[in-house]
């Protein structure tokens, strides 16, 4: 009997395996596509718009669950974009669409790219941008583009995507950042007037520091910091002091790496200045880092929300028995020579790979769906996910929120952090480091830029 | 004293558990946990609510995932046990000759982390025109050094007159293996089936790399497609899938999991 | 003289064949595994290894010689990796081994109602996917809102940094390995454990051996060949280790649970230098088959 289910089992796996073979067989011979069936195929013919007829083609993009469609589904937008945009070019017969995974997604990415078969159009993270330039398996789409609407970017955005000239992705949504203070921290402490909270809202260091000194505020047993500067791992948002000093990370053609300026150094010596004083508070090592929303600092950098979203993060982050206080946003302080306060933004943007069978008529068709995706009317879509469209004629999303003007004002220029990948390495490894030693006065300031160059060029050149 | 010695031994047994069981016993908590309430620590929950499945069902095919999971890891596991256990068995019973070298290979395959693998293996799926198919999910997982290895160190702590006696009766290994040693090892079969089925349920990497269309997707995959959307992680939704997935796989533990214990095979030895 | 020559030949040829018959039934039953095996694995393994020598890119990649390993070696990171790896696989091996066989062997007399309660609570949680039970030890293991620090501050102790701080990530991690992850051990040993055969026990309890005795010197030297495999098998995962690192810390604070796998990763797919990743995870064999080549030696089974 034993001998008999045995046989069963062998005989029932060998049935399956050729089934499985056989639906294998049948399935390879399918649509690979899943935007077949839904997105329809839409007639053939020539285009009403009257330009020669165009061979017909396929796109396939990649795509993440953002923000949702009609349906009420991320799917149903990416398929409403795709079913609209074929009735505008008949002679795109198929877009195939992929939804990803956020966190490894990029790895499917990747390995397509090496295998040979990536999509056309998808997202990327654009501080990313350098890796898939290295291996040249982008599309430059400022070649399909007039220079109308390469301006209708935000110049910052355009810029972050442009090397040796050319504009290599287009730029889709931007999360960008904006100083926000305590209001109620410094009405108590008899400060409040001295906020720039008129016009764009911009301010000098000197003006910013008439605020600082008053630092540290002590009421009730506890220390409150005007600002803090974290060291741990990772952190780089001090940053902003080094970009407003003038400072920048590479020079132009991001080949060296010059933060040890002078005015690197005038922006170290300044957070050391604040430090000493107990203005500002430093979190280094495995230290808690203090949090502006739950009340215990003055300023602090952050992601731009709207007004309404911001009285909503501090319901929740306030302790309780705390008073919610009222939070403005406003613009970063500049230093002097500096114009424009400078910032930092997260920038994803769409960019289109080149296939192993170069077809002019399919990369143009490629192109024109990426720049359908991030036209004015369509960008308007991202503030769903609270982040901000990087094309000016999609105009205020917001509806008028002060909060959004700061930031798009800050958004006309910006920093970006150079060679993506190689400056992560640099964050990670050096910089930190290398402050930490500055801070605890074992090298001075100069110093400590000196060498932190020194490595980072050494890194680069790698 | 003995009695008091067994009451601590027991008591910390207990608590163990407990605490192992932390892990599943928050996700389900989190799958019913509301928005507001996801950031609070809680070891009971406030309030309950049921949105996070509901959106699940909503915006997705789950059936079809589930359905697409179910098959894809019952085949392999099946596949596994009886490769893996064939091999065991060689390497065990019969040691033909070289098959150190052969036992050695194999298991060097182990020693490769995933990465080295999955551009090459990709390459081959597309030539193959396999891409997207459920062949593509199935056939290159079908065998497992783990299993293997765990059959072979089980059947080689078999009593060997068994083998001996069986020997000498004149009949072919085949019959043997069938009639004898499967049944023997059961434990084994059933460890090696759910580790593979867990496994596999939960493989992500390469059913991901391999499929393209939704229709495809096993469950652990689509349901990611659906939650993770630039790093805003919704942990209730997460949670809310991460609580599906884990129901077959339960289920089949427990089917399974009465093979694990003792004193079954003892039997059939005669002393 | 001649007849019983002929019958020695005979019986000769017959046992040859028998062992020639007995090798083809070898060979017949390695094969479902070697050709799923050989083609879907080591063929891959061996295209993507061979990487090592080359410097990769999507146009075409160039050979470069050892190029890529002299620049491993020069890496600060890669041995800082290597030292992270061996630490957390000398933790977690044997550790998590001891605590498996102390809790199996505890759990190996109840009655098979409780045994399968404990086993289902030890092994669960693994059921769940990586990333989850990752997230999951995350927030347990969180300084300020987790639980543990939570449970603790009740005994008025911590609050520990676990895994945001540099000295206590990496051990904070080897820890949840071993209390946490033995469920699959666990549910293996037990299953050996049922193979035993009572009489062992029964000859020694007569002879007056009390639990220890028995544990040690009947279920241990029983158990080796389990013992081999969850060492080998132990240490050939824990050298692979990315997951978890990868979601829990991400290789951090300042590099300290960076492991090697977590490297392979980083170069593979953070910088898409197929070649650096194929010359480390070389190295990486190395040193696993190497370990595994000396573990193999110490639990060899003497021929009787």
């Amino acid at each position: 009997m034993i001998k008999r289910m045995n046989m069963k089992t062998i005989l029932i796996s060998i049935i399956m395996v050729v089934l499985i073979s056989a639906t294998a067989c049948g399935k390879s011979a399918s649509p690979t596509a899943s935007g077949n069936k839904e997105t329809g195929n839409t007639a053939t013919g020539d285009t009403a718009t009257g330009e020669k007829a165009a061979e017909p083609t396929d796109l396939t993009v990649w795509w993440y669950a953002f923000w949702n469609g009609k349906d009420g589904t991320p799917e149903g937008w990416i398929r409403e974009k795709a079913d609209e945009f074929m009735a505008l070019h008949p002679n795109v017969k198929k877009i195939n669409i992929e939804m990803l995974p956020g966190d490894t997604g990029p790895q499917k990415i990747d390995t397509s790219i090496a295998a040979g078969s990536p999509p056309d159009v998808t997202y990327i993270d654009l501080a990313f941008l350098p890796k898939y330039l290295k291996q040249k398996v982008v599309i430059p789409a400022s070649d399909y583009m007039t220079q109308e609407e390469i301006d209708d970017f935000f110049k910052s955005l355009s810029d972050y995507a442009t090397y040796d000239g050319k504009l290599y992705a287009l730029p889709i949504l931007i999360a960008p950042r904006v100083l926000y203070a305590n209001k109620t921290m410094l009405e108590e402490m008899g400060l409040a007037d001295k906020l720039p909270l008129e016009g764009d809202r911009s301010w000098t260091i000197e003006q910013f520091k008439e605020i600082a000194q008053k630092f540290p505020y002590k009421k009730g047993g506890k220390t409150y910091y005007a600002e803090q500067i974290n060291t741990t791992a990772l952190n780089w948002t001090h940053l902003f002091w080094f970009w407003n000093f003038g400072a920048d990370l590479y020079n132009k053609g991001d080949t060296q790496f010059i933060l040890n300026s002078p005015e690197g150094v005038k922006a170290l010596d300044f957070m050391l200045e604040m430090v000493d004083a107990g203005s500002f508070r430093l979190v280094s090592g495995g230290a808690k880092p203090s949090d502006f929303w739950a009340g215990d600092l003055a300023f602090s950098l952050g992601l731009a929300l709207t007004e309404d979203k911001v009285k909503e993060t501090l319901k929740e982050k306030t302790p309780e028995g705390q008073p919610i206080p009222e939070v403005v946003a406003i613009q970063f302080p500049r230093g002097p020579g500096v114009d424009i306060a400078k910032s930092y933004s997260g920038i994803g943007g769409l960019t289109v790979f080149k296939q192993k069978k170069a077809d002019e008529n399919h990369t143009k068709m490629a192109m024109e769906f990426a720049k359908f995706l991030t036209n004015g009317e369509n960008n308007k879509i991202v503030k769903e996910l609270g982040v901000f469209p990087t094309k000016k004629s999609s105009g205020d999303v917001f509806g008028g929120d002060v909060n959004a003007k700061i930031a798009r004002i800050m958004m006309e220029d910006g920093k970006d952090l150079g060679k993506g990948e190689q400056t992560y390495k640099i964050f990670e490894k050096l910089i930190n480091a290398e402050l930490d030693s500055a801070f605890s006065k074992k090298k001075t300031s100069q110093q400590t830029l000196d060498d932190l160059a020194k490595k980072a060029n050494d890194m680069l050149k790698q | 004293m003995k009695f008091s010695y067994k009451m601590i031994l027991y008591a910390i047994l207990t608590a163990w558990a407990i605490a192992a069981m932390m892990p599943i016993y928050w996700m389900v908590v989190t799958a019913f946990t509301p928005q507001s309430l996801l950031m609070e620590i809680q070891l009971f929950p406030k309030s309950i609510v049921f949105n996070n499945f509901e959106t699940l069902f909503a915006k997705a095919p789950i059936d079809r995932w589930l359905f697409n999971s179910l098959l894809v890891s019952a085949l392999i596991t099946l596949g596994a046990v009886v490769s893996d256990s064939m091999a065991g068995y060689s390497y065990a019973m019969i040691k033909p000759k070289g098959h150190m070298v052969i036992f050695f290979l194999v298991l060097a395959c182990l020693m490769i982390p995933d990465q080295i693998r999955i551009v090459p293996l990709f390459i081959m799926i597309k030539n193959l025109g396999w891409y997207n198919t459920y062949a593509a999910l199935i056939v290159p997982f079908m065998s497992s050094v783990f299993g293997m290895f765990l059959m072979r160190q089980y059947m080689s702590s078999l009593p060997r007159e068994l083998m001996d006696a069986a020997r000498v009766e004149g009949c072919n290994e085949f019959v043997f293996y069938t009639r004898i040693v499967v049944p023997l090892c059961k434990p084994v079969f059933a460890v090696v089936a759910i580790f593979f089925f867990v496994g596999t349920w939960n493989s992500f990497l390469y059913p991901l790399i391999l499929t393209s269309s939704k229709e495809m997707r096993t469950l652990p995959v689509g349901l990611s497609t659906l939650m993770e959307n630039y790093s805003l992680v919704d942990y209730g939704l997460m949670m809310a899938g991460s609580s599906i997935s884990a129901i077959p796989v339960i289920l089949f533990f427990f089917m399974f999991q009465k093979y694990f214990t003792k004193g079954v095979t003892l039997g059939a030895v005669k002393e | 003289m001649n007849h019983t020559s002929n019958l020695q030949t005979r019986i000769k040829r017959h046992y040859r064949n028998r062992k020639m018959q007995s090798h083809l039934w070898g060979y017949f039953f390695l094969l479902p595994q070697m050709i799923v095996i050989l083609l879907f694995a080591l063929y891959p393994i061996l295209q993507g290894l061979s990487l090592s020598f080359f410097e990769y890119s999507v146009a075409g990649s160039t050979w470069v010689g050892a190029q890529n390993f002299i620049a491993m070696l020069k890496d600060d990171v890669f041995w800082i990796a290597l030292r992270n790896t061996t630490i957390y696989t000398i933790l977690i091996v044997p550790g998590g081994l001891v605590v498996a066989l102390i809790l199996s062997w505890i759990i190996f007399p109840l009655s098979p109602k409780t045994q399968s309660f404990f086993k289902a609570a030890y092994y669960l949680p693994s059921v769940l996917a990586g990333v989850v039970l990752a997230l999951v030890w995350k927030w347990i293991l969180d300084p300020d809102i987790g639980l543990l620090n939570y449970l603790l501050s009740f005994i008025h102790l911590g609050p520990y940094p676990w895994l945001s701080h540099p000295d206590t990530a990496l051990v904070s991690l080897a820890m949840m390995s071993i209390l946490g992850g033995q469920g699959a051990s666990i549910i293996i040993i037990l299953a050996n454990m049922g193979a035993i055969p009572e009489s062992l026990y029964e000859s020694a309890r007569i002879d007056g051996g009390n639990p220890w005795h028995l544990f040690r010197f009947i279920t241990i030297p029983m158990l080796k060949p389990t013992i081999l495999y969850l060492l080998v098998i132990g240490v050939i995962s824990s050298y692979q280790v990315f997951d978890t690192i990868y979601i829990m810390t991400g290789g951090g604070p300042y590099y300290s649970t960076t492991t090697i796998a977590y490297l392979i990763y980083s170069s593979a797919f953070d910088e898409f230098e197929f070649g650096r990743a194929s010359a480390t995870a070389t190295v990486l064999f190395i040193i696993i088959f190497i370990l595994s080549m000396i573990q193999f030696y110490f639990f060899r089974e003497d021929k009787k």
